[in-house]
C-alpha cells in the first residue's frame, strides 16, 4: 500500500473528508426537519391529529338528580352533598407553597380530628403516623360528614386536613312509603346515584338528567392552555316528580301500621289508600319495611309486595261477585238458598263457620260472606261470564303501574271447583294493587280509574310540567250497579251480626267488606290454624259517594291475645286512618277560592317582633303561640306555597298558650294541633265562634280543648 | 488590539446570533418550568445571558492569549492533571441528576460539568502531543499514537463511568478525528473510518436482534433503541421525549405559533430547554427560522474545518478538527434525538441549550480558534 508520508497533505484530505461529512450531513437533517414539519407525518402517523388528541381535555358536568316531593311540595327525597375527609401526608405536597399543604403537627392535628370526628386519639394518630402513604382517610366516622361538620373542621385551620364531595340522596321522613320510594345507591366506580327500589328505579332516567360535558385543551397537568377556548355542554338536571302521597295520612298510616305489626307480628301487613274519583293513591305501605334514611330493615323485604306478591284475596272478592251478579241480572237480594255447604262436583265447598245460618237471603249471604251463596250466584251467570268480568275488573292483568317488577297473578280456571272458588276469592292470585284499581269501578259510578302515585313531574330546565289526568281504564259495571254495590257494602258495617260492623265509624257513613282468605301451606293443603289466614277488609267512605278506598291486608298474626279478632285488629288501622282522611277532605271543602299566593319564607330563630312584622308584610294573618321571644316552629314550612287567607302559625319557646282562634277556618285550627301536639275537639262545621280555653290559657293537653264552628 | 483586526467574522457573527437566539429561546422555553419548580420565571434566563457574558470575556481571553503559549508543556499538562483530578472528584462530590453523577456544585448556584471540559482539554492536548511528533508519525505511527490514545481512554472511562455515555462517544468520536488528522497516512483514517461505521451499524443492528443479550446493552439503553424505532408505540414512556418532539415540529409548520406560545413546552416534552430547546424552537419559530438556526452552525462548524486545513500550523490545524468535530458531532446527536434519526443521547444542542459548562467550553474553543485564525492570517501577512 502507498501511503502518502506528508503529515500536511494527509491532514488536508482528513479534514477536507469531515468538512465533507459536515456540509452532507447537515444537508440530511435539513431535509429531515422540512419533512416533518411541512409533511407533518411520522411513520405514517399523523402528528397533528395525535398532539390535538393529547391536548383535549375534558370534564363531566354532573346533572343534579331530581327531587321527589308529596302532594304538598314538601321534599321526600332531595339530593345532597356529603364529604369525607382526607389528610395528606407526603410533605412534597407542599413544595413550592408559602403555606404548609400536608398534615405539618400530627400530634396537634390529631387532637383537633379526634375531638371533631368523635374518634380516640391514639388512633388518628396511628392513622397519621403511616409511612409512604401520600394521603389517609378515616373510616366510616370520617365519611358522610355533613356542611356543618366540614366547616366546623375547616375553621380548624388544619394545614393537610381535606374534604370529598359525594353527592347522597336525603330521605327525610324514614319509614315512609319506602317500597314505594324506593332509594338510591352509588354507582360502581363513580359518584352517580342510581336508583335501585322503588320509583327512583322505575324513574331513574327522568330523575337522574343528562350530565353535561366541559371540553378544553389543556396542558400536561390538566390546565386550561392560554388563548384557548372551553366547550361547555351544560348539564340537564334531573325531572322532579310530585307524588299524590299525603304526607299527613301516609305518615299517620306508618304509625298505625307499626304499632299493629309490633302487637301482632304478622307475617306481612300491607294498606293502601286511593282517592276513588281519581285514582291517586294517598298512602301506601307494607310491613316488613325499612327506613329510607338509614336503611334499616332492608333486608328484610326488598319488593313492593302490593305490585310484586299477588296473593288469593278471599272474600273481598266478593264485592267483585255480587257486581257482575247485579249486572248479568242473576241477583235478587230477597231469595233464599240452604246455606252451609255445596257439593261442586267432587268437592264440597263450605261457608267459613262450616254450617252456615240455615235457609237464608242473598243479602244475608253477602252480610255474613257465605261462601255458598257466591259459588250459587256465579253457577247462575256462568263461568264463561264471571271470567269476563273478573277481567274487566282488571284481573290476571297488568295495572301498568310502571312499578319494578309488577307481577299480574293468576285465574286458575281448569276445574269446576277452582272457578267455584274463584267467585269468593280462592284459586285466584291478585295483587292488592290491582285490587284496588277494580274497587275503584265500585266507588266511581262503575268507572274503573287507572291508579297512580305520580301528581306531576316538573322538568326544572324549562319550568314545562306534566300533569298526570285522571283516567278511566274501564267501565265493567254501571253506575247503578256500583252504588247499589256500595249500598249493600253499607249494610255489612251497619247490620248487626254482619262481618264488617267493626269498621263502623260514628259520624261518617261506611261501606265496607271483610276477606278471610285460606293460605296454602307447605304441604300444598290449606292450612287450618285460627289466625292462618290472610284477613282483609276494604272499606269506600262515604259510603254514598265515596271519596276514599282504603284496603288492609294482613297475613297470619302470630300474637293475638285472647278476646281479639282479625277485623278487631284490622280496625285498629282502617278506622283512625279513615277518618283522619274524611276530615281532611271536609276541610279542604270548606277552604275558598284561591287568591294571591304568598312563598312561605324561613323564620325560624328569629326574634318574635320582626318575625311578626315581616309575615305581616306579605300581607299573611299570623297568630303566635306561646309567650316566649324566639320562634322555634312555623307552620306552614318555609317555601311552602300559602294563600292570602290562610293562618301563619308561629311557636316560640317557654309556654305554650292558647291564642284567640274566633273566625278562624278547622284547617287553621288543626295547625295549631299539628304545631303543638294537641288534639282538639271540634263540634259543628265553619268558623270558630267559640273556644273553650280562653286567649292566653296554657295549653296543656291534659283537659279536652272544645272548639265549636258555625256556617257562616 | 492589532489582533483583532484579524478577528474571524465568518466565526464570531454566528457564533453571537446563536448566543442570543439560544438566550431567547431558553427564556420561553424554562419560563413555565421554572414557575412549576417555584422559581422565578426568569431565573434560567438570566442564568443563561450570565454565561453568554462570561462565555464572551473568555472567548476574547483565549483569542488575546499569546499563541505560542498555548503550546506551553506545563500548562497543557497543568489542564491535564486538572481535568483528571476533577473526573476523580465528581464520583465523590456529585450529586445525581437524571441518572447520571456528573455535576459538581460551586457555591450552590453553579454547577461545574468537568465532562465537558474535559472535551476541550483533551483536543488540547492531543493536538499538543501529536503536533510535536509531526515525524515520526508518518513513519512510526503506531508506536508514536498509542501513549496519548491510552490518556485519551482514561479520560472516556471515567466519563462513561458517570454513566454520560453521550459524553463518552463525543470523547471517542473526538479522539479518532484527531488522531486521523494528526498526519498519519489519510487512507488508514479513511478506512479506519469506514470500519468504525461499519462496526456501529453492526452493532445497532445486533441489538435491533438480540436486545439486551448483546455486550453492554441494558434495558435503559434498550429502551431508547426501541423509543427511536417506533415512538409511537411507547408515546408515554420511552418514546416519550420523541413522540412530543414530533408533535412540536409538525405544530411549528413554515413559521412557528409565534414566540412564547409552545404547548408542548407545558410539561409535555421534557427538557424543553435543554436536550429538546431545537424542537421548542421549531415550534415556535417554525421551520424557516429553525433552517437558519441549523445554517448558522453549520456555517461555523465548517468554518472552523476550513481554518484547520487552511492552518500552516500543525498544533492549530489539528485544534481546529477538534473543536469542529465536537460542535459537529454534538449537533448531529442532538438533532438526530430531536428528528429520530439517532437514538436520544440526551446532548444538547451548542450555544442554544441551557447550560452554563457547555456555554463556557464552547466560548473557549472558538476563542482558540480565533487566536488560531487570526494568528495564520498574521503570519501570512508578514511572510509576503
Amino acid at each position: 500500500m502507498k501511503m502518502n508520508r506528508n503529515p500536511h497533505k494527509n491532514r488536508k484530505q482528513i479534514g477536507m473528508l469531515l468538512f465533507g461529512v459536515c456540509i452532507i450531513s447537515f444537508i440530511a437533517f435539513m431535509a429531515r426537519f422540512s419533512y416533518i414539519m411541512l409533511v407533518g407525518k411520522v411513520n405514517g402517523e399523523v402528528l397533528a391529529e395525535r398532539a390535538n388528541k393529547q391536548y383535549s381535555g375534558s370534564s363531566v358536568l354532573s346533572a343534579k338528580r331530581g327531587s321527589i316531593f308529596d302532594s304538598d311540595g314538601q321534599p321526600v327525597a332531595e339530593e345532597s352533598t356529603s364529604y369525607s375527609l382526607y389528610a395528606v401526608l407526603d410533605e412534597d405536597f407542599s413544595k413550592g407553597s408559602e403555606k404548609p399543604l400536608h398534615v405539618k403537627d400530627k400530634e396537634k392535628t390529631a387532637e383537633a380530628l379526634g375531638t371533631a370526628l368523635d374518634i380516640p386519639k391514639e388512633e388518628v394518630l396511628a392513622t397519621l403516623n403511616q409511612e409512604n402513604k401520600f394521603q389517609v382517610e378515616f373510616g366510616q366516622k370520617g365519611a358522610n360528614l355533613s356542611l356543618g361538620k366540614k366547616l366546623e373542621i375547616e375553621a380548624l385551620k388544619l394545614p393537610g386536613v381535606y374534604f370529598e364531595e359525594t353527592p347522597t340522596r336525603l330521605y327525610s321522613h324514614g319509614v315512609f312509603a319506602s317500597h314505594l320510594i324506593g332509594f338510591t345507591q352509588t354507582k360502581e366506580e363513580s359518584t352517580e346515584l342510581e336508583g335501585v327500589m322503588g320509583i327512583e328505579k322505575a324513574y331513574n332516567d327522568l330523575l337522574k338528567g343528562t350530565d353535561g360535558k366541559k371540553a378544553f385543551s389543556k396542558d400536561k397537568f390538566g390546565y386550561l392552555l392560554p388563548n384557548s377556548k372551553e366547550e361547555i355542554t351544560e348539564p340537564k338536571d334531573g325531572h322532579d316528580i310530585y307524588l299524590t302521597i299525603d304526607t299527613r295520612i301516609q305518615s299517620y298510616l306508618e304509625t298505625l301500621m307499626t304499632n299493629v305489626n309490633e302487637e301482632y307480628h304478622p307475617e306481612n301487613l300491607q294498606a293502601m289508600m286511593v282517592k276513588a274519583k281519581t285514582g291517586e293513591i294517598v298512602a301506601m305501605s307494607q310491613r316488613p319495611s325499612f327506613n329510607s334514611a338509614t336503611k334499616e330493615g332492608i333486608d328484610d323485604k326488598w319488593g313492593n309486595m302490593l305490585v310484586e306478591e299477588p296473593f288469593e284475596p278471599g272474600s273481598t272478592m266478593k264485592v267483585f261477585t255480587i257486581a257482575a251478579a247485579m249486572e248479568a241480572g242473576v241477583f235478587n237480594p230477597n231469595a233464599t238458598y240452604q246455606s252451609g255447604s255445596i257439593q261442586v262436583e267432587d268437592q264440597v265447598i263450605r261457608d267459613y263457620n262450616k254450617y252456615g245460618w240455615g235457609t237464608i237471603s242473598y243479602l244475608e249471604g253477602f252480610q255474613h260472606s257465605s261462601n255458598v251463596a257466591f259459588v250459587k250466584l256465579m253457577q247462575q251467570m256462568g263461568p264463561d261470564t264471571w271470567l269476563k268480568y273478573m277481567q274487566d275488573f282488571g284481573l290476571g292483568k297488568s295495572t301498568n303501574s310502571g312499578l319494578p317488577n309488577e307481577q299480574i297473578g293468576e285465574i286458575r280456571y281448569d276445574y269446576p271447583a277452582d272457578r267455584a272458588s274463584t267467585a269468593f276469592g280462592q284459586a285466584i292470585t291478585v295483587t292488592p294493587y290491582q285490587m284496588m284499581q277494580g274497587f275503584t269501578a265500585i266507588a266511581n259510578d262503575g268507572k274503573m280509574m287507572k291508579l297512580h302515585y305520580i301528581k306531576k313531574t316538573v322538568d326544572p330546565n324549562t319550568g314545562e310540567e306534566t300533569v298526570t289526568e285522571p283516567e278511566v281504564i274501564g267501565q265493567p259495571v254501571s253506575a247503578a250497579t256500583a252504588n247499589q254495590d256500595l249500598a249493600y257494602m253499607k249494610t255489612v258495617v251497619e247490620t248487626p251480626g254482619a262481618t264488617a260492623t267493626p269498621f263502623h265509624i260514628d259520624g261518617e257513613s261506611v261501606a265496607a267488606k271483610t276477606g278471610t282468605a285460606e293460605i296454602v301451606g307447605k304441604d300444598g293443603k290449606y292450612m287450618t290454624g285460627e289466625f292462618d289466614y290472610v284477613h282483609s277488609v276494604v272499606g269506600m267512605a262515604p259510603a254514598e259517594n265515596p271519596e276514599y278506598i282504603l284496603y288492609i291486608t294482613m297475613r297470619r298474626p302470630t300474637t293475638v291475645p285472647p278476646g281479639q279478632s282479625a277485623p278487631g285488629i284490622l280496625k285498629e288501622i282502617f278506622n283512625p286512618v279513615m277518618k283522619l282522611a274524611l276530615q281532611y277532605s271536609k276541610v279542604s271543602e270548606e277552604s275558598g277560592t284561591e287568591e294571591k299566593e304568598v312563598t312561605m319564607p324561613k323564620v325560624t330563630g328569629g326574634a318574635k317582633g320582626s318575625v311578626i312584622q315581616q309575615i305581616q308584610g306579605l300581607g299573611l294573618d299570623v297568630s303566635v303561640v306561646g309567650d316566649g321571644d324566639k320562634i322555634v316552629q312555623q307552620l306552614p314550612m318555609p317555601d311552602e306555597t300559602v294563600l292570602k287567607n290562610q293562618k301563619i302559625v308561629l311557636l316560640t319557646d317557654q309556654k305554650m298558650t292558647m291564642p284567640n282562634v274566633s273566625g278562624w277556618s278547622k284547617k287553621d285550627v288543626l295547625k295549631i294541633s299539628e304545631i303543638t301536639g294537641i288534639q282538639f275537639k271540634f263540634e259543628g262545621d265553619g268558623y270558630v265562634v267559640e273556644q273553650s280555653l280562653p286567649e292566653g290559657q296554657p295549653l296543656t293537653g291534659d283537659s279536652d280543648v272544645t272548639i265549636r264552628l258555625e256556617k257562616k | 488590539m492589532k489582533k483583532l483586526r484579524y478577528l474571524d467574522y465568518f466565526i464570531f457573527i454566528p457564533y453571537i446570533i446563536l448566543s442570543v437566539i439560544g438566550a431567547v429561546m431558553v427564556y420561553s422555553a424554562s419560563s413555565e418550568v421554572a414557575v412549576t419548580q417555584g422559581k422565578a420565571a426568569a431565573s434560567y434566563f438570566e442564568k443563561q445571558v450570565i454565561f453568554v457574558i462570561i462565555g464572551l470575556i473568555l472567548l476574547f481571553f483565549t483569542f488575546f492569549f499569546k499563541y505560542q503559549m498555548l503550546k506551553n508543556k506545563k500548562i497543557v499538562l497543568g489542564l491535564l492533571i486538572f481535568i483528571f483530578v476533577s473526573l476523580i472528584l465528581v464520583f465523590f462530590l456529585a450529586e445525581e441528576i437524571n441518572g447520571a453523577k456528573a455535576w459538581i456544585s460551586i457555591g450552590g448556584a453553579f454547577n461545574f460539568q468537568p465532562a465537558e471540559f474535559a472535551k476541550l482539554v483533551l483536543i488540547w492536548y492531543l493536538a499538543f502531543i501529536f503536533s510535536r511528533k509531526q515525524q515520526s508519525i508518518v513513519k512510526d505511527t503506531l508506536n508514536t499514537i498509542w501513549p496519548p490514545m491510552v490518556i485519551f481512554l482514561l479520560i472516556a472511562i471515567l466519563v462513561f463511568l458517570e454513566n454520560d455515555v453521550g459524553g463518552a462517544l463525543i470523547l471517542t468520536i473526538i479522539a479518532l478525528a484527531v488522531m486521523f488528522s494528526s498526519g498519519m497516512p489519510a487512507r488508514l483514517g479513511v478506512l479506519s473510518g469506514l470500519g468504525a461505521s461499519t462496526f456501529a451499524g453492526g452493532y445497532i443492528y445486533l441489538v435491533y436482534k438480540y436486545g439486551t443479550k448483546v455486550p453492554f446493552m441494558n434495558e435503559t439503553r434498550l429502551s431508547r433503541f426501541q423509543a427511536f424505532w417506533d415512538p409511537f408505540k411507547t408515546s408515554q414512556e420511552a418514546g416519550l421525549q420523541l413522540y412530543n418532539s414530533y408533535l412540536a415540529l409538525s405544530r411549528g409548520g413554515l413559521f412557528g405559533v409565534g414566540l412564547g406560545r409552545s404547548v408542548q413546552k407545558l410539561g409535555y416534552l421534557p427538557e424543553p430547554y435543554t436536550d429538546f430547546i431545537i424542537a421548542i424552537l421549531g415550534e415556535e419559530l417554525g421551520l424557516v427560522t429553525l433552517l437558519f438556526v441549523v445554517l448558522l452552525i453549520m456555517m461555523l462548524i465548517s468554518r472552523i474545518y476550513l481554518i484547520g486545513i487552511r492552518a500552516k500550523d500543525s498544533f492549530g490545524s489539528l485544534i481546529c478538527v477538534g473543536v469542529a468535530t465536537m460542535m459537529m458531532i454534538q449537533t448531529f446527536l442532538n438533532l438526530g434525538g430531536v428528528t429520530g434519526i439517532l437514538p436520544i443521547t440526551g446532548v444538547t444542542f451548542p450555544f442554544i441549550s441551557y447550560g452554563g459548562s457547555s456555554m463556557l467550553v464552547l466560548s473557549i474553543s472558538l476563542g482558540l480558534v480565533l487566536n488560531i485564525s487570526a494568528t495564520e492570517k498574521m503570519n501570512k501577512e508578514i511572510k509576503s
